[in-house]
């Protein structure tokens, strides 16, 4: 099992790799920019030329996974062992628990918001976690800790909602505080035990279709199917598009915009708290730190998969996508030994690459 | 229209003004001339292109041809400064001040150039000075603008544009905040600039101090001059119907005749920021307009109505049902709907499908939403769409990529067979084309017919005179007049608009005089 660390290396091969990231989702993007919304008022309608038109018919969601098999031929050209079933679970593995970290950025970002207290999140319910088990058992502290998800979700959503603050600022204060928090209320000593159903639903080897993974995996993968089917077909997962397509559209159409703002903030917190448990069961470690590299990586994820960063547009199979697109790049990272700090830098081009790209404001 | 070449050689001389903002021509071939010393007054209704050509000979706005000629040279257009080095100086309707700064600062605002030393201290002497120069001495140079009171902030912002000694003062609308001595002190500013050989151009629409300041005028409607008077030579309504205009009656429904006397909604004493004290009563089935001109309160009445501004009431009832203090949320409850003003960050999310756009006001968080909710309300869907022919390839098209006219459509359409009491129009047909109007306007009817009660705010005065069973104009956030049967014209709107008819003529004395006396 080729399981590529959380933080990987490098450089000049990234920077190659880097491009066809890129250049994927951006043959699309004209059509898709300009079938879009806001146009300068009385300019020409999206083109309606045959060729864009049919890549503007392509769900958004696709050009990630297109990005991701470039990225993974590269790899393929590059060193011809890369291309097995061991090498791609491997990727999808480190891919699928950024993803699961990334899932509530995702929600956060829909609805025209940022969630920069994933990773202290994170590092709090894994730790709350493994300091409840002992009192409250597996399950309660499994409970408690994403309660205490929900908690840190449902403060950073209604200072956002009720007291208008910007989101930016708001759940970066309480990154902050929870990082204090984190320092002062653990023994990290103590830490050791991680809880079998932990294991049992994260790293524990399972065999599907014959093909051996970790757990974490299909956990991962239905995560995504039902968040989906929230936000495609539910009231809520749809008002949450309202409100981050148009926030006053939605007030004025009478929809409770602050409930609904508060309630994805929650299931953002809940989410991360869950990635947190789950990142202490497949690496069976926990620290203070041990979320920060989430911060760049979940937003670069929820970005790469097309999720616009002003808000209506995005989806977690995107995000999922976008997830096995920097997975790649940091197996690609790794295999051409390119050192271990390389990688934010690079996770830190790609997002501003894909921003500049696609993620403009919309005239006016 | 007019000879530039007169005995005394005219100070400014607009030339064809021709201004358009894409398809939409603002102005369309304005001339006019103001001779030295003289007060010219540029008079219309909304949208007839007043702050347009203001702006114009500000420089703030780049004519899209034409001409402007101060003293002889032509003004560099476009470039506020140019037309400041020129000596013309520009106060403006919305004003032009930043509120953080203090008064002081603002003042020297204009001279502050950026590469010279600025000193808060000699700024501070300086503005003392002038405000008292200016018979302004009770605004203090040290407060920020922002904790002024409206009227005061208008003084501060006349007195910047005074301060630079003007050859020709332009004032924007510049007297609507202004208190009545507040108005004669800017009528004595006015004579002391003419009196030394500065001209002023004296853009409003109300008559009073237009009778008091103008020796002569221009009258504007549609963008272009509907005519001109001199000083004594017109009387209010000759003025008024200039500038309601006599146009070729358009095609607009009858309201339906109406079958009840229930109340859909009915407030007294309704006070909101912008608004008064209102009282109102809508029937169910009836189409009552909201006339006024822009800025007297009727975007605040629909809002404050619909709880999407804060507002009290003595009482306050929508249907049988006791309404306090409400919300968005509850007035939709409550059998409300609002067509608001910006279709595009307000009535729509424009990345989303027109039939998600339809529902929005329909979802429930634990309900379906997305497709299969579409595909549940197909019926309905297709019954708005095609009720209001929506030009559209289907219920998942972006609303983004559609029309102005079909947007708005989208917008009224969500409220359509909703069981609604009330609903609630902002201006719904500005900006989109003939037969979109008629299509809304056969909706309007027909959800009149129905029994809805119709509140529609329209900045279009014929559709207010021949859709609407009746009209209650606003002024200054209070109700001016209220139009039934006979009463009912374009005439007696843009008259009670301006403060010239009804109770605000008794209230407004002095306006009283000078109609008598032109």
């Amino acid at each position: 099992m080729t399981t590529p660390t959380p933080t990987p290396s490098t450089t000049a091969g990234a920077g190659t790799a880097g491009t066809p990231v890129a250049t994927g989702p951006l043959g699309a993007a004209p059509g898709l920019a300009d079938g879009g919304p806001g146009l300068p008022d009385g300019s020409a309608p999206s083109p309606r030329g045959s060729h864009a038109s049919f890549l503007s018919r392509v769900p958004r969601s696709v050009w990630p996974l297109v990005a991701f098999l470039v990225l993974f031929a590269i790899g393929g050209i590059i060193r011809p062992n890369l291309i097995t079933v061991d090498s791609l679970i491997g990727t999808a593995t480190f891919a699928i628990i950024l993803s699961i970290a990334s899932f509530g950025q995702t929600i956060a970002v829909i609805q025209a918001g940022i969630d920069l207290s994933v990773p202290n999140t994170i590092g709090f319910s894994a730790l709350a976690f493994l300091t409840l088990v002992g009192p409250l058992g597996p399950v309660g502290a499994f409970v408690a800790a994403l309660a205490a998800g929900a908690l840190i979700g449902f403060f950073n959503g209604a200072v956002i909602a009720k007291l208008g603050l910007t989101t930016i600022v708001t759940t970066i204060a309480m990154n902050g505080l929870l990082f204090g928090v984190i320092l002062l209320a653990f023994n990290f000593s103590e830490l050791t035990v991680t809880p079998d159903f932990v294991i049992a639903i994260t790293s524990a080897k399972i065999s599907v279709l014959g093909i051996s993974m970790p757990a974490v995996l299909p956990l991962g993968l239905a995560l995504m199917v039902v968040l989906q089917l929230v936000l495609s077909f539910t009231g809520w997962g749809r008002s949450l598009f309202v409100v981050g397509s148009a926030a006053e559209t939605a007030r004025l159409a009478g929809l409770p915009v602050d409930r609904i703002r508060i309630t994805g903030y929650m299931l953002s917190g809940v989410l991360a708290a869950f990635a947190g448990i789950v990142i202490v069961g497949y690496y069976q470690q926990a620290s203070a730190t041990m979320g920060a590299s989430y911060l760049l990586a979940s937003v670069a994820a929820v970005v790469v998969g097309g999720a616009s960063i002003f808000g209506g547009r995005g989806s977690v199979v995107g995000t999922v996508g976008g997830a096995l697109v920097l997975g790649q790049v940091s197996t690609l990272v790794t295999v051409l030994n390119l050192g271990a700090n390389i990688q934010q830098l690079i996770y830190g081009a790609i997002i501003l690459l894909v921003i500049s790209l696609y993620g403009r404001r919309r005239a006016g | 229209m007019t000879d530039p070449i007169r005995p005394a050689e005219p100070l400014l001389v607009a030339t064809d003004l021709v201004k358009s903002y894409g398809p939409v021509k603002a102005v369309q071939g304005v001339t006019f001339h103001c001779n030295p010393g003289e007060v010219l007054a540029l008079v219309g209704e909304n949208g007839a292109g007043k702050s347009t050509v203001a702006k114009m000979l500000a420089g703030a706005v780049t004519p899209t041809s034409g001409s402007i000629t101060v003293a002889g040279e032509p003004l560099a257009s476009g470039s506020v400064k140019q037309s400041r080095l020129s000596g013309v100086r520009c106060a403006f309707q919305e004003l032009a001040l930043v509120p953080d700064w203090t008064v002081a600062e603002n003042l020297s605002l204009p001279d502050g150039a950026p590469l010279r030393g600025f000193s808060q201290k000699k700024s501070v002497v300086k503005a003392k000075a002038l405000l008292e120069s200016f018979h302004l001495p009770h605004i203090d140079p040290r407060a920020a603008v922002g904790t002024l009171s409206l009227a005061d902030r208008q003084l501060v912002e006349i007195a910047r544009a005074l301060a630079g000694a003007p050859t020709l003062l332009i004032l924007d609308e510049a007297s609507s905040a202004l208190t009545p001595p507040g108005v004669s002190w800017l009528f004595d500013r006015i004579r002391e600039l003419t009196a030394a050989g500065g001209s002023v151009i004296y853009v409003s629409h109300r008559l009073g101090e237009i009778a008091e300041i103008a020796d002569r005028g221009t009258v504007l409607r549609d963008g272009l001059v509907a005519g001109e008077f001199v000083r004594g030579g017109w009387t209010d309504d000759e003025l008024i119907s200039m500038m309601a205009g006599r146009e070729a009656e358009r095609f607009f429904p009858s309201p339906p005749p109406r079958t009840t006397d229930a109340v859909a909604l009915s407030v007294t004493n309704l006070r909101a920021e912008g608004l008064a004290g209102i009282d109102l009563t809508l029937g169910a089935g009836e189409i009552l307009g909201i006339g006024g001109l822009q800025g007297h309160g009727q975007a605040e009445l629909l809002r404050a109505l619909f709880g999407a501004a804060p507002a009290v009431a003595d009482s306050w009832t929508v249907g049988s049902r006791r309404v306090s203090r409400t919300t968005p949320v509850r007035s939709v409850r409550n059998g409300l709907g609002y067509v608001p003003e910006d279709r595009k960050t307000e009535g729509l999310a424009l990345e989303m499908s027109v039939g998600e756009n339809l529902l929005a006001p329909w979802y429930r968080a634990y309900q379906l939403g997305g497709r299969p909710r579409l595909s549940r309300e197909r019926g309905w869907i297709d019954g708005v769409l095609g009720a209001l022919s929506v030009r559209t390839r289907g219920p998942n098209e972006l609303a983004g990529s559609l029309s102005g006219g079909n947007q708005q459509k989208l917008v009224f359409g969500r409220w359509m067979n909703r069981s609604r009491s009330v609903i609630l129009l902002h201006d719904p047909t500005r900006g989109i084309d003939v037969r979109a109007k008629q299509e809304l306007y056969g909706a309007i009817v027909d959800l009149a017919k129905q029994g809805v009660g119709i509140l529609w705010f329209s900045t279009e005065v014929e559709e207010l005179v021949h859709v609407c069973h009746r009209v209650v104009v606003l002024y200054q956030g209070q109700v001016a007049d209220e139009l039934i049967d006979h009463r009912l014209t374009a005439d007696n709107i843009v008259g009670a608009a301006v403060g010239a008819t009804g109770s605000m003529a008794a209230q407004n004395a002095p306006l009283k005089t000078e109609r008598a006396a032109g």
